[in-house]
């Protein structure tokens, strides 16, 4: 039943945006509708943020395995993120996503993508990834100062998003200045926490 | 044209080919340097407007995925410093414009549309087109536009480099033709030289002088034995030349000569030297004139040696010539020198008294004339005695013409021999008649022996005492 809804959900979400495509043009398409298609275009970015980020070479996980996207929260939205992200290649891979609990191992994943899911959370969550090679992601206003490495924000008519450059270097992440040329850079000094 | 370049003088001409050479040669290597640095220009062009393509499309990469728009413009908008850029166009993966620049003097600039990789050069425009890549996948295209000429201006357009070197290769050529030209030039216009002062001034032993060992040389030497063979020529001829006028001379002399002699022959006598009739007759005429324009007188005498002929006869024809010598140069001396005697024949001589003032003169001239043929003379041990009978006529007094005063000379100089010889007599007008008369009666007479008209008559005589007679007498 789930995942029939998510099989529709997508494919209206699709369907809609190539109408979207044909009538409107792009700044139109995000100004007009950013609200229907907000984490099909947020799954969008997280797939060219990660293209832009190099991983330490070995990563955490193998060669030859799938590049791993993790997504904590935001279940309700599920399906329109699997649909942006799922099987398209990063950095010669093809990417796979998980839906996790914030209590489970997010060791094997390269991206964590977190939802609204209360600060205290966040922050376990931020404190269990931090030391690794794992790019946080999330989508409140204060997520970097929390700790975080690249937040999501709105403007006007369109999708933002704001870097700390420092916390990237700390987790032996670089990222591509063409990135940088886009995001809001927020230089925010890592607080090492036990 | 071709006139002009044939008259040209040997230097400006081999000047005119080195520079035209060097000029053509300078020329086409120059416009080949300029096309072949065109030509890499135009390599470097390209690959300097790709890598600018690769630049910003690779700068353009992250706002084309993120479709931001704005990033997108603010990238291309950092071609503002490059100014040969005039448009740049980034397409998204579906070929729609995504983001644009225009330089400001790009107004009119046609777009050649492109999303796929393309390089195109359209007048002066290079259009570029790159595709841009994330991650090995397309996802836009950057087209530029650039303005070649700037480019080139940027790359430095050696042409006037070349222009100026060609310039100063043209000058360097010139240089040394000047130089060059003379090793042929001047040989040649020395020989030319030296032919136009040897026909200027017919002076063969002029030398060329030999300036090269090449042709030049041979040809300076082959002219200086043509040279040397016509002076050996010309001296032949001038030695023949000599010898023949020599010649020449000495025939002309001969025959110089020869008609002296006939000339005098002709006009003199050939034993005495005297002038003979012709000439005589001739000086006359002559006297006659210069006495008729200055109105003198003029005296003609005819001399005849009397007894000649016995002379001639008993002493023989060598002592009659000496004789006739004799009186001659007799003759002569007792005579002016402007006075002329001459020998007409026989013992018959003729003499011209001019500007005579009066009779009495020529009778006193004739008077010395018997006078000095009087003396005895000796010839071959005989001592000869002659005398002369003379007849003077004058003019204008008794005639007027040559053969008139010859015949009255002669006419006096009958009756001088008729009253008795070793005399003179002036011609007068009875002579003239008795001369006429005597004529007359020689014809008659000449009539009658032919017709043998003549008859002996006898007249006898008789002695008057004895009646008896005597004898008789043929009348």
């Amino acid at each position: 039943m789930d995942s029939r809804n998510h099989k529709q959900g997508k494919l209206i979400g699709l369907l809609i945006l190539l109408a979207s495509l044909f009538v409107l043009d792009s700044s139109q398409l995000f100004a007009a509708k950013p609200a229907k298609s907000e984490y099909a275009l947020k799954s969008a970015y997280l797939l060219n943020i990660a293209k832009f980020v190099q991983w330490p070479d070995p990563t955490g996980s193998n060669a030859s395995q799938s590049f791993q996207f993790c997504v904590i929260g935001i279940e309700q939205h599920a399906g329109e993120i699997d649909g942006q992200i799922a099987g398209k290649k990063v950095h010669g891979r093809e990417s796979s996503i998980q839906h996790l609990s914030f209590s489970e191992d997010i060791d094997h994943c390269q991206v964590i993508f977190i939802g609204e899911i209360g600060a205290t959370r966040v922050a376990h969550v931020l404190k269990t990834a931090q030391s690794k090679s794992i790019l946080i992601v999330g989508e409140e206003s204060e997520f970097i100062n929390r700790g975080g490495d690249v937040n999501f924000f709105a403007e006007p008519k369109r999708l933002r998003f704001e870097i700390n450059p420092l916390s990237l270097e700390h987790k032996g992440l670089s990222v591509s200045s063409k990135l940088l040329r886009l995001a809001r850079i927020l230089e925010v000094p890592v607080k090492e926490t036990d | 044209m071709i006139n002009w370049l044939q008259n040209l003088s040997i230097r400006r001409k081999l000047m005119l080919i080195i520079m035209t050479t060097s000029a053509v040669v300078l020329m086409v290597a120059s416009a080949a340097f300029v096309f072949a640095d065109r030509l890499a220009n135009q390599k470097k062009l390209v690959y300097l407007v790709t890598s600018q393509a690769d630049l910003v499309g690779a700068n353009t990469t992250a706002a084309l995925a993120f479709r931001d728009n704005i990033a997108a413009n603010e990238t291309l908008s950092s071609l503002r410093e490059q100014d040969h850029i005039l448009e740049a166009v980034l397409y998204d993966r579906d070929g729609e414009e995504f983001a644009k620049y225009s330089n400001d003097t790009a107004d009119n600039v046609r777009k050649l549309k492109s999303v796929i990789a393309d390089v195109r050069f359209d007048g002066n425009l290079l259009h570029l087109t790159q595709p841009v890549f994330l991650e090995n996948e397309q996802i836009g295209s950057i087209a530029l536009v650039a303005d070649v000429n700037r480019l080139h201006a940027r790359m430095g357009d050696i042409t006037g480099l070349v222009f100026l070197v060609l310039i100063g290769a043209l000058i360097a050529a010139l240089l040394i033709s000047m130089r060059i030209h003379r090793s042929i030039s001047v040989p040649v216009t020395e020989l030319a030289n030296v032919a136009q002062r040897i026909s200027d001034d017919q002076d063969y032993s002029i030398r060329a002088r030999k300036l090269t060992d090449d042709e030049l040389g041979n040809l300076v030497d082959g002219v200086n034995n043509m040279l040397t063979q016509i002076q050996k020529r010309d001296q032949m001829l001038a030695r023949h030349t000599e010898t023949l006028e020599k010649k020449v001379q000495e025939r002309t002399s001969e025959l110089r000569q020869l008609t002296e002699q006939f000339k005098h022959r002709a006009y003199h006598d050939e034993l005495t030297g005297l002038p003979n009739r012709a000439l005589f007759e001739d000086r006359l005429s002559h006297a006659l004139d210069v006495a008729k324009r200055h109105q003198q007188r003029l005296a003609v005498m005819f001399l005849d040696l009397d007894r000649f002929k016995i002379i001639n006869d008993t002493l023989g024809h060598a002592a009659g010539d000496k004789l006739l010598c004799h009186v001659a140069s007799t003759l002569t001396h007792c005579l002016r020198a402007e006075d002329t005697v001459a020998r007409l024949g026989g013992d018959e001589f003729t003499v011209l008294l001019q500007n005579v003032e009066n009779t009495e003169l020529a009778g006193k001239t004739a008077r010395k004339i018997i006078k000095t043929i009087q003396q005895p003379v000796e010839i071959d041990g005989h001592e000869l005695h002659i005398s002369t009978s003379i007849g003077i006529a004058m003019y204008p007094d008794d005639e007027k013409d040559t053969v008139g005063l010859m015949r009255c000379a002669d006419a006096a100089m009958y009756l001088s021999k008729e009253g008795g010889r070793n005399r003179y007599h002036f011609y007068t007008d009875s002579m003239h008649q008795n001369a006429m008369k005597r004529m007359r009666l020689e014809a008659e007479l000449h009539r009658a022996i032919s017709g043998n008209n003549l008859t002996l008559v006898y007249f006898p005589r008789r002695d008057l005492i004895s009646n008896q007679v005597t004898g008789v007498e043929a009348l």
